[in-house]
């Protein structure tokens, strides 16, 4: 009294109110206790216990309800008492509240081990809870959970255990896993291709394509660093020559998908690197993307350029080599000429050089044979017209030698042409000497085209190139066979065996060959390798697979069906596919194959044989003339994917009933304590719904309002029901009493996992657009929708309903006030949904 | 029927409680009742702190709740009828010989709050003493 202020009589004046108004409280409470009888007293007791059982049932319908495992650990970190979500964890209960009604419950988890040392820190520290992840052991397996650590307090705060709620996080840390172990498998073979390996999207010519993705290989080749890179569009690592041919090669692309071109990459030193990109476009998330394989082919193309630059020295070679210009004019003879003792080069010169020069430069043939004899002196005269040679350039080389042979051996060789075999005799560098005409008719040519032919000519390139080594072989060997094949003149290739051995006439050494046709052998052996791989992939797929005609018999079946059925292969082919896939006498309903043989498409149908469940697809076969011939039945055993998803199913149900059971719990506890508003909650729910329905909310969305609108008023639990029931208006202090219920609302249910923001909008309901509600004062962008549809609603039904402290309002003042407030307190859509609902939808409390 | 008597209508004897009544009363310049009332109002979280600290040291603490907040409550129930009284009259509710208690409204807060604490458990000599 001194402290405020008072002077002396003021304060002797309030200090005696004071302690006569305490001693009429003690009168009174002396009065009432002195009063009691015996009987009355136990009266009370009793009530006083009824309703603080009712209390405590209604918190363990809550607490049995939560999807959350929850434990109580006593003070020797022993488990006093678990929720169902917990018992079917770790042990199962039988009956939700088992322990807490007392009964005997031998087999129920009594520790838990695996938090121990977790416990151990808890409970050396202070913190009032702790949360972290780690790996749980369940009774479904191991689990991985985040694990919350609470202290258990009395009502004087005393520590009587530690509360263990359980976050099960199981299936993220598996996707999880699993996503990181893909992406593992994918980083080591991608980075250990030996070749540079690069991901963008297709190059379209504009600014800002670059990179997503580029292999170690790639950045050790040109360089860079992974970072850079990633900065780079393909076309500045490309060589200039690339931007024009590169519309080209996007064309291609788009059309083939794939696409196979040799250009020059530039490496940030600036060195230049033939190579060879392979560009696959493939589907990454829905957009294009491009993998391009770079391998280098700088050794290839140095090889090629070394024959180019040999050919360049005519000087030092000791044929005859004569060049002529694009007008047939000569231009040059090597040394050689003269020495050979031609002294007129153009002898050398085809007749028709003009045409076939004209040919050449249209895209046609770019190198011709043929025969000059001078002075008794024959030549074999190459031509070839070169792409970066502006004429001819012609090699002639002294056959003389070779010809008198043919001559000497042609009497012979009649009789070799009688043979179907194909026989020639070759210098070692393949130039023909002789060859038998079932060579040169099983080959198409004309004698004396073929005789101007050498033998790598007339192989096919994979076979050219080995030429050089067979005849090493020959060499050492004196005889060798093998397979080549010739490739005709029109294109076709002829695989042959060969019987070759060296000939030596006149100190000269020849090769002489017997080859012989293995087409048909070939092509049986590889028919038979194809059956065979079909035969393999046939019995290697999981799923069974058997073809049906069109008398829906079974005319084969893969090692899969016959396990399938469980039965031989003996009883399966011949039989119709409803006896053996069914046990029955004709198709069953709705048999996919019998509306395949209508639809002439794929059909497919899922049905249950014995304990399992079976998915059947068929597939027609069509003949050339569009006939379904053959049908193609797959059956697949789904039974684990079925169990899966009727598992899913039934935990998705029991999850909806818990949640739903949850959410009952919790309005009922607040409706019996608040009688007068009982139903404004339903109220509230039904109104949101609403709301969030025309204002075109998911359907999901729509079930979360009403949840949300169900419970709202949880936190009114925390208020005395006297304030709340008190009819009248209440004081300032009450009333900072009641709008603790927000907060209060939002801790209660933060803790239970809803599929929608109930915690938050429950927190928020009693919020206002121009910040002027409770219990933060936020406004507008902070408030979410679900809140502003959760406040309207909440205003709407408390002035159309009842309240302690005043009759209903109605309807239609409850609609003048969130007119006349909207776009201030309230959100102006909602209130338009709002007013729509009412007067235009004749929307009605449910 | 008997009506409630009003606050400090009966004389107050010299024994016992009413020994303050022999207190002097006021002249002159009437009784400032706001500042009184927002002095009652704006002490209640000192009056609140005070009252657990000695809850706790004399360790009544063992029988009912040590948070904050319930006994914010409690000091606002018994705050609140003070006020009330204080409202309806600016003397102090004496107490007479044959006042009838179980029709004054204030003495009435004292058998709703027995009944109450009863029911939690408290006991009569428990209540007083905290008193």
């Amino acid at each position: 009294m001194c402290q405020a202020g008072f002077d002396k009589i003021s304060g002797e004046l309030c200090q005696l109110f004071i302690d006569r108004f305490f001693a009429r409280v003690e009168i009174g409470f002396c009065t009432e206790w002195a009063g009691l009888s015996g009987e009355a007293r136990d009266a009370e007791l009793q009530a006083a216990n009824r309703a603080m059982t009712n209390e405590k049932n209604k918190y363990l319908t809550i607490f049995e309800s939560l999807p959350t495992p929850v434990l109580f650990l006593g003070l020797d970190n022993r488990v006093s008492n678990l929720n169902h979500a917990a018992a079917e964890l770790f042990r199962g209960l039988q009956v939700p509240g088992e322990v807490y009604y007392g009964a005997e419950c031998p087999g129920m988890v009594s520790t838990v081990a695996f938090l121990a040392d977790e416990l151990k820190s808890f409970l050396a520290g202070q913190e009032p809870e702790c949360i972290f992840e780690k790996p749980i052991p369940t009774l479904h397996g191991p689990g991985y959970f985040q694990v919350k650590l609470q202290r258990l307090l009395d009502v004087s705060q005393k520590f009587q255990g530690t509360i263990v709620i359980l976050n099960d996080l199981t299936e993220r840390q598996r996707a999880a896993e699993a996503l990181g172990e893909s992406e593992e498998r994918y980083r080591l073979l991608f980075h250990s291709s030996n070749d540079a390996v690069f991901v963008h999207p297709p190059v379209t010519g504009d600014q800002g394509v670059t990179f997503v993705e580029v292999n170690d290989k790639a950045c050790q080749v040109l360089g860079y660093t992974r970072e850079e890179l990633l900065h780079l569009s393909p076309l500045d690592l490309g060589d200039p020559e690339l931007q024009g041919r590169f519309m080209a090669i996007r064309e291609e692309l788009a059309a083939e998908k794939q696409v196979l071109f040799e250009t020059v990459q530039v490496t940030k030193d600036g060195s230049r690197i033939p190579v060879e990109i392979n560009a696959r476009l493939f589907n990454y998330h829905g957009r294009p993307m491009v993998l391009s394989i770079a391998r280098d082919i700088a050794r290839r193309k140095q090889a090629e350029q070394d024959v180019q630059r040999l050919a360049s020295f005519p000087e030092l070679n000791p044929n005859p080599v004569v060049e002529v210009d694009a007008s047939g004019r000569i231009t040059y003879a090597n040394p050689a000429t003269l020495t050979a003792g031609i002294r007129n080069p153009e002898v050398l010169l085809p007749p028709d050089l003009g045409e076939l020069m004209q040919a050449a430069g249209s895209g046609g043939k770019r190198r011709y044979y043929h025969e000059v004899r001078i002075n008794d002196v024959v030549y074999s005269v190459d031509m070839s017209f070169p792409e970066q040679f502006p004429g001819a350039r012609i090699y002639a080389a002294d056959i003389t030698a070779r010809r008198q042979m043919e001559e000497q051996l042609e009497l012979k060789g009649r009789l070799l042409d009688s043979t179907t075999d194909l026989i020639y005799l070759s210098e070692l560098d393949g130039a023909l000497i002789y060859c038998n005409e079932s060579m040169r008719t099983q080959l198409g040519y004309g004698r004396d085209e073929l005789m101007r032919q050498k033998i790598p000519d007339l192989l096919t390139p994979e076979y050219a190139r080995r030429f050089e080594d067979r005849v090493k072989i020959l060499l050492e060997q004196g005889k060798a066979t093998f397979e080549t094949a010739y490739l005709r003149k029109d294109g076709s290739v002829m695989p042959v065996e060969v019987q070759a051995r060296l000939l030596t006439l006149d100190g000269r050494t020849f090769i002489l060959s017997v080859s012989r046709n293995i087409s048909e052998r070939k092509a049986a052996a590889a028919l038979l390798m194809a059956a065979q791989k079909w035969r393999t992939t046939f019995d290697a797929i999981q799923d069974g697979v058997f073809l049906v005609d069109r008398k829906s018999r079974i005319i084969q079946a893969n090692r899969a069906l016959a396990n399938l059925v469980q039965r031989p292969f003996s009883e399966i082919i011949g039989r119709p596919c409803w006896e053996v896939m069914h046990n029955a006498k004709s198709p069953i309903a709705d048999c996919p194959l019998v509306r395949m043989w209508k639809s002439h498409q794929r059909e497919m149908s899922v049905f249950p044989a014995g304990e399992r469940w079976l998915r059947a697809a068929v597939d027609p076969i069509l003949n050339d003339a569009g006939e379904v011939t053959v049908a193609v039945h797959t059956v697949t055993d789904i039974t684990a994917v079925v169990h899966a998803e009727n598992e899913l199913r039934n935990s998705l149900e029991k999850l909806q009933r818990t949640l739903a059971g949850t959410v009952s719990a919790l309005a009922s506890t607040v409706e019996t304590r608040d009688p007068y508003t009982a139903g404004h909650q339903r109220g509230v729910a039904s109104l949101a719904a609403a709301l969030a329905q025309e204002m075109g909310f998911t359907p999901e969305a729509v079930e979360g309002m009403r949840v949300t609108g169900f419970i709202h008023d949880i936190g009114k639990i925390a208020v005395p029901a006297e304030i709340l029931n008190k009819p009248g208006e209440i004081s300032s202090i009450e009333f900072n009493l009641v709008k603790s219920h927000s907060q209060v609302g939002h801790d209660i249910l933060k803790a239970i996992e809803f599929p929608w923001p109930v915690a938050q909008a429950v927190l928020q309901h009693h919020e206002r657009l121009d910040g002027s509600g409770y219990p933060l004062g936020i406004k507008d962008g902070d408030i979410i929708p679900e809140a502003r549809i959760l406040m309207v609603a909440d205003v709407v039904v408390a002035m159309a309903s009842h309240r302690p402290y005043r009759p209903a309002l109605g309807i239609d003042k409850a609609l003048d006030e969130i007119v006349r407030n909207q776009g201030t307190l309230y959100d102006p859509g909602v209130v338009d949904a709002c007013v729509r609902i009412f007067t235009e939808k004749g929307f009605k409390f449910s | 029927m008997e009506t409630p008597k009003r606050y400090g209508e009966a004389a107050a004897p010299l024994t016992g409680r009413a020994r303050m009544a022999a207190r002097p009363r006021r002249r002159g310049k009437p009784l400032d009742k706001q500042r009184f009332i927002d002095l009652v109002a704006g002490s209640e979280d000192w009056l609140m702190r005070r009252v657990l600290n000695y809850a706790k040291k004399r360790d009544y603490a063992r029988y009912t709740s040590t948070l904050a907040e319930a006994w914010r409550l409690s000091i606002a129930g018994l705050s609140a009828p003070l006020l009330k009284a204080w409202h309806l009259s600016d003397q102090p509710p004496e107490l007479g010989p044959d006042d009838n208690y179980t029709r004054d409204p204030i003495a009435a807060f004292g058998m709703l709050e027995a009944q109450r604490h009863r029911a939690r458990g408290v006991s009569l000599s428990m209540f007083l003493c905290l008193m």
